[in-house]
């Protein structure tokens, strides 16, 4: 017997889902004016995996991910103006300008960090998990990571420490296939990642990462087991990104052949849950448009923060 | 046509001569007979005139340099005419056949400058603030490195040496000496090494030619003095006494066909000797009058060079200042020197009485290889004969 | 006062921090017996298992650790065995812990206290004899502390301990085991302040850690020859006490910067260019840095004490300023 996750679960996460999408999409339009700045790495085509499993978290759990986090961030409650702002550089911005895409964070939220360096957030789950265990708060850490992460000398390190001190922590795989350029097939020396788990001595699944029904189904036991106290699990959700790596890498074309994006456009996760839940196009727009409209208010915001000083380039370098 | 303006024999004496200064540069118009150039003989100055109009184009001769009589100082060209290579290379053998010495000193390796000379930055801080040229510091570490002890160190001697200025007389800084000096230098060593001189010193009665000088002048412009009269009467005496108008030379005394007396003049520069030619011709007007052409351009620094020269016989009057009697060192090659004392009243015995006279003392310094003391002393007695009675002269 | 060894003196500051805060947690390779040093033996004992852990060989990950659970309250005292082993985690140190508090505008604070030894074992060769503080001092965000007596280093560890700041702290092998008067109360050193060891006025010697023993064994040989040095120690070398050092040169107009690790590029270098910049006009002589040759330390006992600076190396190089 499995989780099951009912309707009105699954109408909110489509919601959710819709609103990182949406807000991915305007982050690029932004990129494309000018206004956003660095690396942007959009996780359109996965917004299930990470619904899925922090739909299974509670509110004082916490979260840590990778370089493609933004989704994460606005799961966790961050405030989307704050977002905007911090990804246009202003003052405002919810690390005043000073951290940028990669590093978003808001530990008031739960939200301790993206981070730039592949699989260096496995490591720091961990000592989250150690903190909670020390604690005894009762939360759970979720980690989430990329393929390429599980390739990483970390990643067998978090995992075996996170192993023998029954660390509260679950990872999460986004297996989208490639890192960077690099496809699974050629670097991994598993088919699926999750197998990786047993030299751990802990347990891994595989979900179908498109499917956030599958993945909250998952996500439950794996956070329960955690809070009981009895160790990680990593859960593998196979997923695709529909955009490149990041701004300026196309869709597909240089490592990724147009039939293959086609085929996992097939399988996108809002669309089908549109056609799962029956939904009409009255109620597709109606969401979007609150959502797009929650999205333009932050850009407003954002637009029309200044800048940080200069000398904010000094601030909070030592505490 | 262009020329080379060469080094002109001033006296018959002279080697060379050093370029004191230029007064036109290079490249300028200049005018027949204008002063363009400054030379220094070891007796005196001599500002040259230019042969010819047009433009100083060259100076091969620098600010001291030494030329040699004939030798090229610079080259005049016409109006818009070139120095041409001939010319140019000819000067160049001339100029590099003679060894032309610079006297002024070296200028090829430029004086270190604060950036060449080794200090720490505290010394070079130290010096500069106490105002201490780092030239002038001397470095007592291995490297050579000014340190900020030797700052210290000169600061402290300077202080010293300033007290030492303070207490003692004011120390004046170096000077090297001008040719004119150098030579006066060496010439009286000499003298003084190789003439043994003996003195004699006689006592003058001077009031009747005090008087007799007194009415002669109150009529007469040219105001004749007693150095006038003294030089007549030295020539009349050394006419007489014709040993003591030679020169030794070789174990000879050679006998001098002229008389040719030489007035000491004190200058800025030093004491020149200018020379009265033949005064036994002379009358005392006359010679009046060319002692004080000669003291004039002495005093000016005008005097030629032949002024200077053929002198047989020196007078020295140290009377203006209050010198009662002194002994001169004979000038060279002559063979005897007079050095006359200042006029003044005095009481004199004559008669078994004592007497207020104006009294003047000479004193003759001979060269004892040519004369002897009784010989010397004879024509003091001829002079002062001769001065104490004046009716003797006519 | 009682005199204790260096390592005494460090586990005496662990047990009274420990005690005096439950957030503060030990952990690393071997910590639980504290087999290298002695300085982590038996806190197990009074603080648990909970508190006092054993880890896996996986240094990049002890520090995640001490990042992930500093970043939710703890303060953690992560061990790296050997700082030559410090390669092993230099992205969780340089990219995560000097950078997370900037990143996060202010939000995050990291107040990890990495604990690692330095220096030569004696015959240890070159992977395990190394001085790397001077990697450190180069991260902006980055706290290195370097303690030079038992006193210095109890004080230092219990201020690195309560500072929020993510601190390197490079204890030294050779200093283990020297014995040295500490203070019975409880007290701590500040951090970013250097002291001088010894007052003089004819040449400023900057040194930390093992090398104080060198210089304070020059000093007196310099005190007979009628110099007196000015001993400072840096305890820590980054934020660097640029005050101290160069009211201290300004005073001596001299200066020889000595340190264990090699020249080329090591703190020596840093603190010469500062004084340089700011003091040049005081300087009567050349800064002068005596340090190890450049070269990975070799093996055999002659040629390892051949490349490593010592007293002599430090007269010699005085001697070279004073004239």
């Amino acid at each position: 017997m499995g989780i099951f996750c009912g309707e009105e679960r699954l109408t909110e996460c489509y919601r959710k889902m819709v609103r990182i999408r949406l807000f991915e999409s305007q982050l690029d339009r932004l990129y494309m004016a000018g206004i956003v700045f660095g690396s942007i790495h959009t996780s359109i085509g996965q917004e299930a995996v990470a619904v899925g499993v922090s739909e299974a978290l509670e509110v004082n759990d916490v979260i840590t991910g990778g370089h493609r986090s933004h989704g994460l961030c606005l799961l966790k409650g961050m405030d989307m103006k704050t977002m905007f702002a911090e990804l246009c550089g202003r003052k405002t911005g919810v690390c005043r300008g000073k951290a940028g895409s990669m590093h978003l964070m808001d530990p008031t939220k739960g939200m301790m960090g993206a981070n730039g360096i592949v699989a260096q957030q496995m490591p720091i789950a961990a000592g989250i998990g150690f903190a909670i265990q020390l604690k005894k708060s009762g939360q759970v850490c979720a980690c989430f990571f990329g393929d390429g992460a599980s390739n990483a000398g970390v990643f067998h390190e978090a995992l075996n420490i996170a192993s023998i001190w029954k660390l509260p922590v679950v990872y999460v795989c986004e297996n989208n296939l490639y890192a960077l350029t690099v496809s699974t097939s050629t670097s991994t020396s598993v088919e699926d990642i999750a197998v990786r788990t047993k030299s751990y001595n802990m347990p891994g699944v595989v979900v179908d990462g498109m499917d956030v029904a599958n993945v909250y189904e998952a996500a439950v036991p794996a956070v329960e087991r955690a809070r009981r106290g009895e160790g990680p699990t990593l859960i593998e959700a196979k997923t695709y990104r529909f955009m490149g790596h990041s701004r300026g890498d196309p869709s597909f074309g240089p490592y990724r052949t147009r039939e293959e994006w086609e085929k996992w456009q097939l399988r996108d996760p809002i669309k089908n849950l549109e056609e799962k839940l029956h939904l009409s196009q009255d109620q597709i727009n109606g969401i979007e448009k609150e959502v797009e409209e929650e999205i333009q208010q932050a850009v407003r915001y954002a637009e029309k923060s200044p800048y940080p000083e200069l000398s904010d380039s000094l601030d909070d370098i030592y505490a | 046509m262009a020329l080379i303006f060469r080094m002109p024999r001033l006296g018959d004496m002279m080697k060379e001569g050093k370029i004191s200064h230029w007064s036109k540069g290079e490249g300028q118009q200049i005018e027949k007979g204008e002063f363009i150039v400054v030379i220094e003989t070891d007796k005196v100055s001599y500002e040259l005139e230019s042969p010819e109009s047009g433009v100083l184009a060259k100076i091969i001769a620098a600010a001291g340099t030494v030329v040699p009589i004939d030798g090229p100082m610079a080259i005049i060209t016409q109006a818009g005419e070139e120095v041409t290579e001939e010319m140019a290379s000819q000067v160049q053998q001339e100029t590099s056949d003679e060894s032309l010495q610079e006297e002024a000193p070296r200028v090829t390796s430029p004086a270190s400058t604060t950036k060449d000379i080794k200090a720490t930055p505290l010394a070079k801080k130290m010096a500069k603030e106490l105002g201490i040229p780092l030239e002038e510091i001397e470095p007592q570490a291995k490297d050579g490195r000014i340190q900020k002890e030797d700052v210290e160190r000169y600061q402290r001697d300077r202080g010293d040496k300033s007290k030492k200025a303070e207490v003692g007389a004011k120390l004046k800084k170096r000077m090297p000496l001008t040719s004119m000096r150098k030579i006066i230098a060496q010439r009286l060593t000499q003298s003084s090494q190789q003439a043994p001189h003996i003195y004699l010193t006689i006592k003058v009665e001077m009031t009747k030619v005090m008087n007799i000088l007194k009415e002669l002048n109150e009529s007469d412009q040219t105001r004749i003095s007693v150095n006038d009269l003294l030089i007549k009467i030295a020539a009349m005496g050394l006419a007489e006494f014709s040993t003591l108008n030679t020169s030794l030379q070789n174990e000879e005394i050679v006998f001098h066909s002229e008389i040719n007396i030489g007035l000491a003049v004190s200058v800025e520069a030093g004491l020149i000797v200018p020379v009265i030619r033949s005064p036994l011709t002379l009358s005392l007007k006359e010679i009046a009058s060319q002692r004080k052409q000669i003291v004039e351009l002495a005093r000016d620094d005008r005097l030629k060079l032949t002024d200077l020269e053929g002198g047989t016989f020196t007078i020295s009057n140290l009377g203006a200042y209050g010198i009662e009697s002194f002994t001169s060192i004979i000038n060279p090659p002559q063979c005897a020197i007079l050095s006359v004392g200042e006029t003044k009243k005095e009481p004199m015995v004559k008669n078994d009485k004592v007497e207020i006279s104006s009294v003047m003392r000479m004193t003759l310094s001979i060269d004892h290889r040519i004369v002897d003391g009784a010989y010397g002393s004879e024509f003091l007695q001829y002079m002062k004969a001769r001065i104490e009675k004046p009716f003797l002269l006519l | 006062m009682h005199e204790i060894t260096y390592a005494e003196a460090l586990r005496e500051a662990m047990r009274e921090e420990m005690a005096r805060d439950e957030n503060v947690i030990a952990f690393g390779i071997d910590v639980v017996l504290g087999f290298l040093s002695g300085v982590t033996r038996g806190l197990i004992d009074e603080f648990g298992k909970d508190r006092v852990r054993d880890t896996p060989i996986c240094e990049q990950s002890i520090i995640g650790l001490a990042v992930g659970a500093s970043i939710m309250g703890m303060r953690p005292v992560p061990e790296i065995q050997f700082n030559d082993l410090i390669t092993l985690c230099m992205d969780q140190i340089v990219n995560q812990a000097a950078k997370l508090r900037y990143m996060s505008g202010g939000n995050l604070s990291v107040p990890v206290t990495i604990r690692t030894c330095c220096g030569i074992l004696g015959s240890g060769a070159a992977q395990h004899s190394q001085n790397l503080e001077a990697w450190f001092i180069h991260v902006p965000g980055l706290t290195v502390v370097a303690p030079s007596t038992p006193a210095e280093a109890k004080g230092l560890l219990k201020s690195s301990i309560r500072d929020n700041n993510p601190v390197l702290f490079f204890e030294n092998k050779r200093l283990y085991t020297q014995k040295g008067q500490v203070p019975d109360d409880n007290y701590i050193i500040p951090l970013r302040k250097a002291n001088i060891v010894k007052s003089g006025s004819d040449v400023t010697l900057i040194s930390w850690g093992y090398m104080l023993q060198e210089v304070n064994a020059a000093a007196e040989f310099l005190q007979k020859e009628g110099i007196e040095a000015e001993i400072i120690d840096l305890r820590t070398l980054s934020p660097l006490d640029k005050r101290t050092m160069l009211d201290s040169v300004r005073k001596t107009n001299r200066v020889v910067i000595i340190e264990e690790g090699c020249r080329t590029g090591g703190v020596g270098a840093e603190v010469s260019a500062i004084i340089a910049e700011e003091a040049l006009e005081n300087l009567d002589a050349p800064i002068k840095r005596v340090a190890a040759m450049d070269t990975p330390i070799p093996f055999s006992p002659s040629l390892e004490n051949y490349v490593l600076p010592n007293k002599e190396t430090v007269l010699k190089a005085v001697r070279e300023i004073m004239h």
